[in-house]
C-alpha cells in the first residue's frame, strides 16, 4: 500500500513534465490559438485550383504543421493587392507574399516559421514569389529558394495549377524532412560525384602510367642534346610572313553554371 | 684455324686480366700488377687506326659471316666462336682469348673507353636500380635468379657531323581582353622560316646487331673524354664484339636524332608564339667522319617467373637500365588507391 502511495504520488509530479512540451506545442499552434488564417493554408483567390487540390493541399499542409510545426501557405491572387493587406497596391510580388504573410498571422512558434508562394495571375502577366520566414528564412537559402521556383515555374507556365500546388507541398515536405533539397543535391551531388570520380580515374592512370614508364626505361634515343658543340647553332636566316588575324568574342556568362 | 691473342703475367705466365677498380691489368696467381703501358709493350700493336673509307673499300661484306675456330694458347682446346666475337674465354680453362684479327689492321678501334665499374659493385647497381620502383613484385630481387653477367666490349661508332638545313613554322601569336559583356580572343597566324645549322661532336650508335639499339641507347653517355687508344690489353678479362652493323648502317639513326635536335633548337629560337606547327622541314647532314670505339656494358642477363629480362650497365659511369617486371597486384592496389584518394579529397572538399 505504501508502495503504491509512492508511485501514485512520482507520478502526479511527473504529469506535468510528461505533459508540458505538448500542451506548449498545442498553445503554440495558430489552430489552437483560434488564428484564422493559420488553419487555411491553400487561399485560392484567383480561382485556379480544384477542390481535390485544395483539400489534398490542406491535408498535407495540416501534416507539416503539426510533424515540423511550420506554416506551408499557398495563396493565388488576381492583382498584388488585397483587403487584407490594407487594399494597398504592392509594387513586387515578393513584398506582397511578405505583407500576406506577416498580416495574415501566418507562422509558428515564436519565430512565426513558415513560408508562402504566392502566384498572381494577372491577365498577360505572370507573377510569382516565395517568401519564408522564422526557421524557413534560414533554412531557405538562396539556392534552395531558386530551385524551388525553378521547379514549379514549369507548370505555371504550362498552366498546371494543381500540378505547381503539388509540387510545392511535395518540396515542402522533402525540405522539411532534410534541412533542405536533398533530392536537388542528389542530383548535383551525383554528378558531381560522377565528374570526381572520372576526374580521380584521370589521374591515378596519369600516376600509375608515369609508374609503368619509369619499369620500362628503355627506348631508342630520339635527339642528340648531348652531343651538340657548344654555342655551334648559327640562325642564319629568320623571318616571319604575316598572314592573318581572327577575333572571336564569348560571353561573360557563358561559362558560369545556370543557377540552381 | 685462327689466331688469338692472349695477355700473360710477365711474372708467372698466368692469363692475365685487366682489373676495373685498379685501372691496371692483374695476375690472379701471383697477385702482381702491371700498368697500361707495361702491358702496351708485350702487344703486337703497330697497326694504323680504323679508317671507313679504307675498310668500306677493302672488306668484303662476306667477312662478317659464319663460324671460325680458334685455338686456345693455354691450354690448347679448339674454341669456336661466330665471326663478329673479338674477345671471349676459353671454355676449358677459362684463358682469356683475343682475337687479334677483329680488331687488328683494318678493323682496329681508334678508341676504347676501359672498365671502371667493378663488377663486384654490379649487385649494389641492380639494387639501387630497384629501389624505388613502386610497382616491382616485391620477391624480385629475392628470386630473381642471374642467369649471367657480362662485361663487354661493345663496337660503337661515333659520329662528328653538322646539320644544316631550312624550317618553316605555321605558327600564332594570341592576345586576349575582355569588356563588361564578352571575353575577345585574337590569333594572329605567322608563317616563320628559320635557316641555320649546328655541329655535333662523338655522337655514337651501336654497331651490333647482337645488341638491343634501345639498352644501348639508353645507357648514355659515356664520358668520351676518357677515350683512350686502342690496345688489346684492356680487352683481357671481358668479351669483346667488332661491329657487324657497319657505319653506313647505323647512319640513319644518327641522321634521326641530329635532325631532332636541330629542328628543336629552331623551335626554341621561335619567340613569342603560343603555337608553332612545324610545316616544312628540309634538313641535311654534311661533314660527317666516324670513328670506331669499343666502350664497356655490363650485360645482365635475369630470368624471373619464367620470364627473361636483359641489363645493361654502362660499365663506365655505372648508369644501369632495363625493363623491369610489373607487379598486376600493384599496378591496381595503385590505381584504386590513387582513385580513392583523389575521389576521398574531392568528396571532402565539395561536403566542406
Amino acid at each position: 500500500m505504501k508502495t503504491l502511495k509512492r508511485f501514485l504520488t512520482l507520478l502526479l509530479l511527473l504529469l506535468p513534465t510528461l505533459l508540458l512540451p505538448g500542451l506548449r506545442a498545442a498553445a503554440e499552434s495558430p489552430a489552437a490559438a483560434g488564428e484564422g488564417g493559420g488553419t487555411v493554408r491553400i487561399i485560392d483567390k484567383a480561382g485556379i485550383w480544384s477542390a481535390a487540390t485544395e483539400s489534398e493541399y490542406e491535408q498535407g499542409a495540416a501534416e507539416l504543421a503539426e510533424q515540423y510545426g511550420t506554416d506551408v501557405v499557398l495563396l493565388s491572387v488576381r492583382a498584388l493587392q488585397d483587403a487584407s493587406t490594407g487594399d494597398r497596391f504592392f509594387a513586387t510580388a515578393s513584398a506582397f507574399a511578405e505583407a500576406y504573410y506577416n498580416m495574415n498571422g501566418y507562422g509558428s512558434g515564436e519565430d512565426r516559421s513558415g513560408m508562402l508562394f504566392l502566384f498572381c495571375k494577372e491577365p498577360g502577366n505572370l507573377q510569382y514569389a516565395f517568401y519564408a520566414a522564422g526557421r524557413e528564412a534560414a533554412d531557405y537559402g538562396a539556392e534552395d529558394t531558386a530551385y524551388l521556383k525553378d521547379e514549379i515555374r514549369p507548370y505555371l507556365e504550362g498552366g498546371d495549377y494543381d500540378g505547381a500546388a503539388r509540387r510545392y507541398l511535395e518540396l515542402a515536405k522533402e525540405h522539411e524532412a532534410g534541412g533542405r533539397f536533398d533530392g536537388n543535391r542528389v542530383k548535383a551531388d551525383s554528378s558531381n560525384y560522377l565528374w570526381t570520380f572520372g576526374l580521380a580515374l584521370l589521374v591515378a592512370w596519369a600516376i600509375t602510367s608515369s609508374m609503368k614508364r619509369r619499369m620500362r626505361p628503355v627506348q631508342e634515343a630520339s635527339a642528340a642534346r648531348t652531343y651538340t658543340v657548344r654555342n655551334s647553332f648559327e640562325l642564319r636566316r629568320y623571318d616571319e610572313v604575316y598572314l592573318g588575324t581572327t577575333v572571336s568574342k564569348q560571353p561573360r556568362n557563358q561559362n558560369r553554371q545556370p543557377g540552381r | 684455324m685462327s689466331e688469338t691473342v692472349s695477355f700473360k703475367c710477365p711474372n708467372c705466365g698466368s692469363p692475365l686480366k685487366y682489373s676495373a677498380e685498379q685501372g691496371l691489368f692483374a695476375c690472379e696467381f701471383c697477385d702482381s700488377t702491371f700498368t697500361f703501358d707495361e702491358v702496351k709493350d708485350a702487344d703486337v700493336n703497330a697497326e694504323t687506326p680504323f679508317d671507313w673509307g679504307d675498310y668500306a673499300a677493302n672488306v668484303p661484306e662476306e667477312h662478317l659471316d659464319g663460324m671460325v675456330s680458334y685455338v686456345c694458347r693455354s691450354c690448347g682446346a679448339e674454341v669456336v666462336t661466330d665471326a663478329v666475337t673479338a674477345a671471349t674465354h676459353c671454355p676449358y680453362c677459362g684463358n682469356v682469348m683475343v682475337m687479334e684479327e677483329n680488331l687488328s689492321g683494318l678493323l682496329k678501334p681508334n678508341g676504347v673507353i676501359p672498365f671502371r665499374v667493378d663488377k663486384k659493385k654490379l649487385k649494389d647497381i641492380v639494387r639501387q636500380y630497384c629501389s624505388g620502383k613502386r610497382l616491382l613484385p616485391n620477391n624480385f630481387l629475392d628470386t630473381h635468379k642471374i642467369e649471367e653477367v657480362k662485361g663487354v666490349y661493345v663496337p660503337f661508332w661515333l659520329y662528328d657531323c653538322r646539320a644544316d638545313g631550312t624550317m618553316s613554322f605555321d605558327a600564332t601569336r594570341v592576345r586576349t581582353w575582355a569588356d563588361s559583356q564578352y571575353y575577345y580572343t585574337e590569333t594572329s597566324r605567322y608563317l616563320v622560316n628559320c635557316e641555320g645549322g649546328m655541329g655535333f661532336a662523338k655522337v655514337p650508335a651501336d654497331g651490333s646487331q647482337r645488341m638491343d639499339d634501345a639498352l644501348m641507347d639508353s645507357i648514355e653517355p659515356y664520358d668520351l673524354a676518357e677515350l683512350k687508344e686502342y690496345a688489346p690489353g684492356y680487352l683481357s678479362g671481358f668479351f669483346a664484339d667488332r661491329f657487324d652493323d657497319d657505319a653506313e648502317a647505323c647512319l640513319p639513326r644518327i641522321d634521326r636524332r641530329v635532325q631532332n635536335t636541330l629542328a628543336e633548337a629552331f623551335r626554341t629560337s621561335l619567340r613569342g608564339f603560343a603555337t608553332a606547327v612545324p610545316v616544312h622541314r628540309n634538313l641535311h647532314l654534311s661533314n660527317t667522319s666516324v670513328k670506331y670505339v669499343l666502350l664497356p656494358v655490363y650485360l645482365i642477363t635475369a630470368s624471373y617467373q619464367g620470364e627473361t629480362y636483359r641489363f645493361a650497365v654502362n660499365g663506365q659511369t655505372g648508369k644501369m637500365t632495363g625493363n623491369l617486371p610489373i607487379s598486376k597486384g600493384k599496378y591496381w592496389a595503385w590505381f584504386l588507391g590513387i582513385s580513392a584518394v583523389i575521389s576521398g579529397l574531392f568528396a571532402l572538399a565539395n561536403f566542406v
